[in-house]
């Protein structure tokens, strides 16, 4: 886990989260509250195999067990910007994990790092 | 169920897929064969529940147990949008894609109105 979190010091509050090494720990309620996400880059060049970003409107998600209500994929070796016009909600809390598999389940972390940026407000 | 395909004409062959109910019931193979998934819309104003979009690199998923791919919620009342930059994602074996009220991999529950999604895949 070694995440920094950087205001953009603009009018509205937004922020940059970094997360260099998202795997099967959660990041746990990661704006302490609600959060709106405008964009999220997946970081998957180091790893040979498809890389799972599971996201969850819960302050203490249990990985591979809580349904996660945002799942994104990044195939081997890419990166990927997912970009929310309008933003995207959690109404309770922002949470997130990286896993090497889709769905609900899975608890194993990728091979390598998959580092995520992640603009929220 | 009422797809409908619209080639968009363009030098990359990127196709418009839309489904003015989605539901439970998996959208299967709409790219007929792998695809490039580079947009999609979600239209669940009719809801005041969420909804949640679930797409699956499979030819025949069975919703509720098959493990998506792509899972992305839309509150009650709202339009989710996204776009995947640098070239999409590519699913190598088929896009299929079904609309369900839960969250995750479970869920067989048609959402109570109909809700639009549309994709735009290559």
């Amino acid at each position: 886990m070694a995440i920094t979190i950087v205001p953009l010091g603009l009018t509205g509050a937004l922020r940059v989260l970094v997360d260099t090494d998202c795997d099967a720990t959660a990041e746990l309620n990661v704006n302490d509250g609600a959060a709106t996400v405008i964009t999220i880059e997946i970081d998957n060049t180091l790893n040979g195999a498809i890389s799972y970003f599971k996201a969850w409107n819960n302050a203490n998600p249990v990985v591979g067990t809580t349904a996660p209500d945002l799942i994104l994929r990044v195939n081997a070796s890419v990166t990927r910007t997912f970009v929310f016009p309008a933003g995207l909600s959690f109404v309770t809390a922002l949470s997130y994990a990286c896993v090497t598999a889709a769905g609900t389940a899975g608890t194993t972390n990728p091979v390598s790092n998959v580092t995520v940026r992640i603009v929220l407000s | 169920m009422a797809v409908s395909k619209q080639l968009m004409d363009l030098l990359a062959s990127l196709t418009v897929v839309r489904d003015t109910d989605s539901d439970a019931t998996a959208e299967n193979d709409v790219n007929t064969g792998a695809g490039i998934v580079h947009m999609l819309r979600v239209d669940n104003s009719a809801n005041l529940n969420p909804s949640y979009l679930k797409i699956y690199d499979a030819l025949a998923p069975t919703v509720g147990t098959t493990a998506p791919d792509f899972v992305i919620p839309v509150s009650g009342g709202v339009i989710v949008q996204m776009a995947i930059m640098q070239g999409g994602v590519n699913l190598t074996t088929g896009v299929s894609f079904a609309t369900v009220t839960t969250a995750g991999t479970a869920g067989v529950t048609n959402p109570t109105n109909d809700v639009v999604a549309t994709l735009i895949v290559e």
